[in-house]
């Protein structure tokens, strides 16, 4: 898992808990650094400052996140229009599978889930990346 | 049964332990809520804060166990207390260490135990935070990492409390 230079991710989510042990595991796995918020808010605000490698936003206020999840496609953040998307969610039904694919999110995490399956996520959203394997 | 070794610095161990006055306190919500974190994380039946006494081990937090102490002598968790990394059993039955350990071959039936230690700057051990499993297992090293992450948040809570 581990890469030569350290990507970062952002995470959004309302569990202290889970965020931290994401944290903290990618970090000491060599994985990535993670910038971790508790609000889409402060994920915006943080999407308007700064480039990611890769995106995993929880899904509490639906509307709210795939509407910033078009600011990032439309290319209205800091960060490149098609990260590595991944939305963590209580429940999926046919309507947001079809909208999150059209967004092209690549993981759909639904509770419950594990610390493991997110670090897993990410790792793959990582590793999709066009210049993963090329950044020097 | 072989009994764990002391480590060399076992009285400055205990005078640590002693020092950050937790134990035999009364629960911890914080702290119970990252030990039933690390039970469902790794779909074990038991989870444990514990803290190595000199005779004892006291759990600061349990998921899955009624006692709130063993004996030193039949604890794993003394195993754990000579390194910074986490010591990990895939099978007790297999191991010289515990294969006769009571609490393997008798109640709870211990045969998966890891545990990470909880490791002051200096390399003084508190005790670990450990899961346990009544069937082999086997971690990977992301699993061992995730262990330690959460061991990390409960060494931080508990020198927060203590005030270190």
């Amino acid at each position: 898992m581990k890469r030569r230079h350290t990507p970062c991710v952002l995470l959004a989510d309302s569990n202290g808990l889970l965020r931290q042990t994401v944290a903290i595991t990618a970090r000491s796995a060599g994985l990535a650094d993670v910038q971790e918020v508790s609000t889409l808010t402060s994920a915006r605000q943080q999407l308007m400052q700064r480039e990611f490698d890769a995106l995993i936003l929880r899904l509490d206020d639906q509307r709210s996140a795939l509407q910033l999840l078009e600011a990032v496609r439309a290319g209205r953040t800091f960060t490149h229009k098609d990260v590595g998307v991944a939305l963590i969610a209580e429940q999926c039904d046919h309507s947001l599978a079809s909208e999150t694919f059209t967004l092209g999110v690549r993981h759909l995490l639904l509770q419950p889930f594990r610390v493991k399956a997110v670090l897993t996520a990410m790792d793959a959203l990582l590793s999709a990346r066009p210049q993963a394997a090329d950044k020097p | 049964m072989p009994a764990a070794p002391l480590p060399s610095n076992e009285s400055e161990r205990l005078a640590a332990l002693r020092a950050l006055l937790i134990l035999d306190t009364p629960p911890d919500q914080r702290l119970d809520r990252i030990v039933g974190f690390a039970a469902e994380e790794f779909d074990v039946p038991i989870a444990l804060l514990s803290l190595v006494d000199a005779d004892r081990q006291w759990f600061k937090a349990r998921v899955g166990l009624d006692v709130c102490e063993t004996t030193r002598e039949h604890a794993f968790c003394a195993y754990a207390l000579h390194a910074s990394t986490p010591l990990a059993v895939p099978d007790a039955l297999l191991d010289a260490r515990f294969a006769d350990n009571p609490l393997v071959t008798g109640a709870p039936g211990i045969r998966f135990y890891a545990g990470a230690p909880l490791c002051l700057e200096g390399g003084l051990v508190l005790g670990t935070l450990c899961i346990i499993d009544t069937r082999p297992r086997e971690l990977d090293t992301l699993d061992l990492h995730i262990l330690e992450a959460l061991r990390d948040l409960i060494l931080e809570e508990i020198l927060q409390e203590g005030g270190v």
